[in-house]
C-alpha cells in the first residue's frame, strides 16, 4: 500500500516525520586531518578545536510523532526520536486584497527529553552526555542552525520512510525552548526573497579609465559589482559585461566582454560613478520609456533564481510534451524540437538539469539569439538561472517552468518592462509584478515554487467538487461577503516616465480606467469604489486593460469568502487550487443551492491530525471563455439525409477518438454555412486510417433538419457525452456536470454547457 | 499460573561498564540501559554478538542477588528464525559460569524473560550476554531495553476481573455536514492494565512493595502477569496515577494498580 491508499482508507494512523539538517564535521576527532587533542568536540564549528581543518558536512536528525516509530520492530527500522507534538502549517496565505501572497510559517512543536547517551550519534569518539536536556544540549552545540534546511513529511503507520510524502521544505528561522517544549519556526524557500535585488555600489565604485565601447571596461572597487550584468554610469550610460577579473596592482578591475547597450554611445569619462541596474527590457530602446518588455516568466525566474539565489531545482516544471529532436552541445544556439507549437514564442525550457532562455522560434528550432538582445541574460541564455550549460541527447524530455506554461496558456504576448536602479527587497519586486500581472507565487506542498495566473480553470484541469455530504466537516462551514474587496472601477497608471516611479501618478505617462456603471449607480453601491494600480512594470495599454478588466470582472460584486474543514482524505486540495463549492449553506435568490461556486484555496492549515481547515475565496472568472481546442475533423465520405452511419476523418491535430463519447452531439456544416446537428449512440475507430465511425446516428437533432453533406465538410463537436471521462474536464470545462448542450446558444445557464470552438 | 511480578531493580542502569564490539555507531550499546524504548542498541553486522557488562560495586552490594534477566523491544534479522541466547557471569573475568543458555528461544519481535529465584550473588559483577548466531543464519540484532536485576513478586494472584490484554484506542472520527463518516484518524493506542490485590499481608507490603514504590515510582517498570504460562507478555508500563493507597481490609491490605504503557 502506498501513501494514497492509506490517506484514502477509512481508518489510518497519520504521523509526521521531521528531518533537521544540521552541520556536522566530516572528520573524526583527533584523526588526520583533525589535529585537535583532549576531550572530543561536538563536531560543530562553534565547538571545533581545530577550525582550520573543520570539514562541513550534514547530520540528519529525524523526529517522528510522539508514540510512534517508522516501520515495525521486525524490520529493524528504529532510529527516530518520537518528539513531534504538533505541526502548524501555513505555507502561504494569499491576500486577496493586494492580490499577492504572504509567506507563512511552519511551526513544529517538539517535546524535550533527557539527553542521549552520546552527544554525537554515529561519531567515535563522541562526548558522553553529562547533563542538560536533549534540546538544550543540541542548541548549545549548534547555535549556527539559522537557515539550515528542515523538512516535514507526512506518512501513516505501516509506510516505510521512502513512501512518506514531503510536505514542507524550508529554512529554520528560530528554535525556541518554551518550558518542556521546543518550537522550531521555519520559513519556506521564498524566504530568500527578503534579500536585496542587487548590490548598491558605494561612491568609490567608478570607471578607472574612459570607456568608449571597448571589450574591456576598467573600474575601481569592482567587488561591489556583480560577476556579470548591467551597470549604469552616473550620466546615464548603460554597459553590459559577462565577467570580471581583478583587482590589479592599481586596484583596477576589468569587466570582460563589455559593450554599450540600450542606445548608449560616446565616451563615459573616467572617475564617473557606476552602479549595477536591473533592466527588464530588450535592447532596442532606452529605458525607462524605451525598449520592448520581457515576458513574465523571464522576469519572475530572474528575481527568484538570479537575484534571490533560489535553486531552479525548486521551480515547478511541467512536461512540454516534446523532446529534443537532435543532440545539442553546451553551446548550441538553436534548440531543435519536434513540435514548436508546444512552446511559446519566447520563453524558458528545461532539458535535463539545464534551463535555457530562448528569445524566439525559428522553424523547428527554439532560438536563443532570436530578435533583439536581452541584456539581462547576457551570456547566460544557456545555463540560465544558476544552472550549467551542457550537452543533451536527442530524445531528452523538454520541460517548461510552470510560470512559462501558465503564460503560454493564458497570457502569451504580454510583456512587462522596468528598470530597477536602487536596490529593493526582492519580495517587494515580486509583489509588484504579481499584482500587476495578476499572478500568484507560492511554495506548494511538493516544496516546489508554484505559479498560477489569475484565470479560470485551465482546459484539462480537474476541478474537484467540495460537497456537504462527502467533504465538508459537520458544523465547520462559515462564509462572509467581502465588500472591502469590491471595486466599481479600476485605474491603472502605467508607462512610467522614470525609473522607480513609485505611487505618484505624475511619474506615469498613461492611465487606463475601467468603470462598471451598473455597480456605481444608486441601485447597487451608490458610490465609487476605486482600485488603483501604480503599474511600474506595465508600459502598454494591452496589459493595462487586461489587468483592469480581469480585476473588475472578479471584484465588481462582493465575493464570498468561505472557511470550512475537510477530513484528511481531502488533503490534496492545495493552496492555489480551484474547486467547486456545493453546499446548502449558500443559496441563490430562489432558495436553491448554488452548486456552481468556483473558489480558490487561500489558506490551509491542520486543525488536528485528521482535519484540515481551508479558507477560500470565490472566483468569478468562470464565464464563457474562448479556448482553442483541437481542430475539428471532417466528413470522410458524402452522406445522405437518411444515413445513420457517419465516417469522420481524424488527424493528429483534430479531436481524438476518446473525445467522442457515446451519446454525444456534433454539428455538420457545409460550405454555405448550412448545418445539421447529429447525435450518435456508439463509435468505432480505425487507427491505421484514423477513421472514426459514428454508429446509429440520430439525424436532425435539436430541431435541425437532415441534410446532405459532402466529404470534407466540417464536423464541429458540441457535446462529448455524459460519461465521467467525457470531454468535460478536457475541453468543455465551463460546462455543468452533465456537460449538457447549450441549447439556446447564449453560453450561460446552470444546466447548459458551452460549445467547443 | 504464576503470580505477577515487577522487574524494577535494574543493576544494568548503574553498571560501571557496558560494551559490545559489534555495535552500530548510531545505536550504542548504552541505549540498552536507557528506559526509553525508542533508543535501541543495534549490531553493526550479522554474526554472533557479545555484550560485556561490569556491574557497579557501589550499587551491587553483598546480600543483593541478580535474579532476573529480560530483553524488551527485541528483534533480529531473519525474523522467522529463533536465536539462542546465553548469559554468563564471573567474579574475575577468567572463570565464567553459565547462568542460562536458551537454545533457539529468542524470537524476533517478542520480549524475553529469564527468572532465577535463587539468584547470583555479589561479587559476580562481570556478565556476558551472547546472541548466538548459528550458521547459516547470522543475525543483526537489536534491542530497546535490557534488564539485569531483581524482581518483586506479589504474594497472591490478581483479583478476578483482571484483563491482561486491556487497551484503549484514541480515535478522531469525522463526519460530514450530512452525517456521513468521512474518515477516522487513530491518534494512539495504549495498554491500560488495572490489577487489584485485595489480600496483601502487611509485612509483605512494608518489606517488599513500599521499597519498590518509594525507590522507583514514577519511573516505568516491566510488569509480567504470568511468567509461567505467558512469558512473552511482558509490558513496559508506568503507574497511571501515582497515588499510594493501601487500605486495611481489615487484616490484609488491598492494592489497586492502574498501569499504562505504549501499545505498538
Amino acid at each position: 500500500m502506498g501513501f494514497d491508499d492509506y490517506k484514502n482508507a477509512l481508518t489510518r494512523k497519520p504521523f509526521w516525520l521531521v528531518k533537521l539538517y544540521l552541520d556536522q564535521c566530516q572528520n573524526t576527532f583527533g584523526q588526520a586531518p583533525c589535529t585537535a587533542t583532549g576531550d572530543p568536540c561536538y563536531y560543530t564549528y562553534p565547538t571545533c578545536k581545530d577550525t582550520p581543518n573543520y570539514s562541513k558536512g550534514t547530520y540528519v536528525w529525524k523526529f517522528t510523532s510522539r508514540d510512534f516509530q517508522i516501520g515495525s520492530i521486525y524490520n529493524l527500522s528504529f532510529g527516530y526520536l518520537p518528539y513531534v507534538e504538533r505541526i502548524t502549517y501555513i505555507p502561504i496565505e494569499i491576500d486577496p486584497k493586494s492580490n499577492v501572497s504572504r509567506r507563512g510559517n511552519m511551526e513544529i512543536e517538539l517535546a524535550d527529553d533527557q539527553p542521549l547517551v552520546y552527544a554525537v550519534p554515529g561519531k567515535d569518539p563522541s562526548p558522553v552526555e553529562q547533563g542538560g536536556t536533549f534540546w538544550r544540549n543540541l542548541l548549545a552545540r549548534n547555535p549556527n542552525y539559522y537557515h539550515r534546511i528542515v523538512e516535514v513529511y507526512l506518512g501513516f503507520k505501516g509506510l516505510s520512510e521512502d513512501d512518506f510524502r514531503l510536505y514542507f521544505r524550508g529554512l529554520i528561522e528560530k528554535i525556541e525552548i518554551k518550558g518542556s517544549k521546543v518550537v522550531i519556526t521555519a520559513k519556506d524557500l521564498l524566504k530568500s526573497l527578503d534579500q536585496q535585488s542587487h548590490i548598491k555600489a558605494s561612491d568609490r565604485c567608478k570607471l578607472a579609465e574612459n570607456y568608449n565601447g571597448e571589450m574591456e571596461c576598467y573600474v575601481y572597487y569592482g567587488e561591489e559589482l556583480p560577476d556579470w550584468g548591467i551597470i549604469k554610469t552616473e550620466d546615464g550610460k548603460y554597459i553590459v559585461f559577462d565577467g570580471k577579473i581583478g583587482p590589479d596592482e592599481d586596484g583596477k578591475w576589468t569587466l570582460l566582454n563589455a559593450s554599450y547597450c540600450f542606445g548608449s554611445s560616446g565616451t563615459a569619462s573616467a572617475n564617473i560613478k557606476v552602479q549595477q541596474v536591473l533592466v527588464y527590457a530588450r535592447d532596442n530602446g532606452t529605458p525607462p520609456s524605451g525598449g520592448d518588455g520581457l515576458p513574465l516568466d523571464w522576469i519572475i525566474l530572474d528575481l527568484l533564481c538570479n537575484r534571490a539565489g533560489i535553486s531552479s531545482d525548486y521551480i515547478e516544471m511541467v512536461d512540454s510534451g516534446d523532446t529534443l529532436a537532435d543532440d545539442i552541445s553546451a553551446y548550441t544556439n538553436l534548440i531543435p524540437v519536434n513540435n514548436p507549437d508546444l512552446f511559446p514564442d519566447q520563453g524558458v525550457i528545461k532539458i535535463d538539469d539545464e534551463l535555457i532562455v530562448y528569445r524566439g522560434k525559428n522553424g523547428n528550432y527554439l532560438d536563443k539569439n532570436y530578435g533583439d538582445p536581452c541584456r539581462l541574460f547576457y551570456g547566460h541564455h544557456r545555463g540560465a538561472f544558476g544552472t550549467t550549460n551542457s550537452t543533451h541527447s536527442q530524445g531528452a524530455k523538454i520541460y517548461l517552468p510552470k510560470i512559462t506554461y501558465e503564460l503560454f496558456k493564458w497570457a502569451e504576448g504580454n510583456l512587462y518592462r522596468a528598470e530597477i536602479k536602487e536596490p529593493k527587497k526582492i519580495q517587494d519586486l515580486v509583489n509588484q509584478i504579481c499584482q500587476q500581472a495578476l499572478v500568484y507565487i507560492w511554495q506548494n506542498e511538493s516544496s516546489k515554487i508554484d505559479f498560477r495566473l489569475f484565470s479560470p480553470p485551465r482546459p484539462g484541469e480537474v476541478i474537484v467538487e467540495i460537497k456537504d455530504d462527502l467533504n465538508i466537516v459537520e458544523g465547520s462551514f462559515d462564509y462572509e461577503q467581502t465588500p472591502d474587496l469590491q471595486a466599481s472601477r479600476v485605474i491603472v497608471y502605467y508607462n512610467p516616465s522614470k525609473e522607480d516611479p513609485g505611487n505618484s501618478p505624475e511619474n506615469y505617462n498613461s492611465a487606463y480606467m475601467l468603470v462598471e456603471e451598473d455597480v456605481e449607480n444608486e441601485y447597487w453601491l451608490g458610490e465609487v469604489k476605486a482600485k488603483v494600480f501604480y503599474a511600474n512594470w506595465i508600459y502598454r495599454e494591452a496589459e493595462a486593460s487586461n489587468l483592469a478588466s480581469k480585476y473588475l470582472l472578479n471584484y465588481k460584486y462582493p465575493v464570498r469568502k468561505a472557511s470550512f474543514q475537510l477530513e484528511l482524505k481531502d488533503l490534496d486540495l492545495e493552496v492555489g487550487s480551484l474547486f467547486r463549492l456545493n453546499t446548502g449553506k449558500i443559496i441563490m435568490p430562489d432558495g436553491i443551492t448554488n452548486d456552481r461556486i468556483l473558489a480558490m484555496v487561500l489558506k490551509k492549515k491542520f486543525r488536528s491530525e485528521g482535519r484540515i481547515e481551508i479558507s477560500a475565496l470565490e472566483q468569478r472568472l468562470s464565464g464563457n471563455y474562448g479556448y482553442i481546442a483541437p481542430e475539428s475533423p471532417w466528413l470522410a465520405y458524402d452522406i445522405w439525409e437518411t444515413d445513420t452511419t457517419i465516417f469522420l476523418q481524424l488527424s493528429d491535430y483534430t479531436f481524438q477518438p476518446e473525445h467522442f463519447k457515446d451519446g454525444g452531439y456534433l454539428k455538420l456544416v457545409d460550405v454555405l454555412g448550412e448545418y445539421e446537428i447529429i447525435s450518435w449512440e456508439s463509435s468505432t475507430y480505425d487507427d491505421i486510417n484514423q477513421m472514426l465511425t459514428l454508429n446509429n446516428c440520430t439525424r436532425g437533432a435539436q430541431g435541425t433538419t437532415p441534410r446532405q453533406f459532402s466529404a470534407g465538410n466540417t464536423a464541429i463537436l458540441l457535446y462529448a457525452g455524459a460519461s465521467d471521462s467525457a470531454l468535460s474536464p478536457n475541453w468543455a470545462w465551463s460546462g455543468d456536470d452533465n456537460n449538457l448542450l447549450d441549447s439556446d446558444g447564449d453560453g450561460i445557464g446552470e444546466t447548459e454547457g458551452y460549445q467547443i470552438f | 499460573m504464576a503470580k505477577p511480578i515487577i522487574l524494577w531493580h535494574n543493576e544494568l542502569e548503574w553498571a560501571s561498564e557496558i560494551s559490545c564490539l559489534t555495535s552500530e555507531p548510531d545505536y550504542p550499546v548504552e541505549n540498552l540501559k536507557d528506559w526509553r524504548e525508542y533508543l535501541v542498541w543495534k549490531s553493526n553486522s550479522a554474526g554472533t554478538h557479545t555484550i560485556d557488562i561490569t556491574l557497579s560495586t557501589h550499587y551491587f552490594r553483598p546480600g543483593e542477588k541478580i535474579r532476573a534477566f529480560a530483553l524488551y523491544n527485541y528483534s533480529h534479522s531473519g525474523a522467522s528464525t529463533p536465536v539462542s541466547l546465553e548469559v554468563r557471569y564471573s567474579s574475575d573475568q577468567a572463570n565464567w559460569t553459565e547462568w542460562f543458555y536458551n537454545d533457539m528461544d529468542l524470537i524476533s519481535g517478542k520480549p524475553f524473560i529469564y527468572l532465577d529465584p535463587t539468584g547470583v550473588p555479589y561479587p559476580n559483577i562481570y556478565w556476558q550476554v551472547i546472541f548466538h548466531s548459528l550458521f547459516p543464519n547470522p543475525i543483526v540484532a537489536q534491542a530497546g531495553l535490557m534488564f539485569l536485576g531483581d524482581y518483586l513478586e506479589f504474594p497472591c494472584y490478581p483479583e478476578s476481573g483482571f484483563d491482561p490484554n486491556s487497551e484503549e484506542v484514541i480515535l478522531e472520527p469525522t463526519r460530514s455536514e450530512r452525517g456521513y463518516l468521512l474518515g477516522i484518524v487513530e491518534k494512539y493506542r495504549q495498554r491500560r492494565l488495572s490489577v487489584e490485590f485485595p489480600f496483601l499481608p502487611d509485612s509483605w507490603v512494608r518489606d517488599n512493595f513500599l521499597p519498590f514504590w518509594n525507590n522507583h515510582i514514577p519511573k516505568p517498570f516491566l510488569f509480567v502477569w504470568d511468567y509461567e504460562n505467558h512469558p512473552r507478555e511482558i509490558y513496559l508500563v508506568e503507574i497511571a496515577e501515582p497515588r499510594l493507597e493501601l487500605p486495611y481490609n481489615p487484616i490484609y491490605r488491598s492494592l489497586r494498580l492502574e498501569m499504562v504503557g505504549r501499545k505498538a
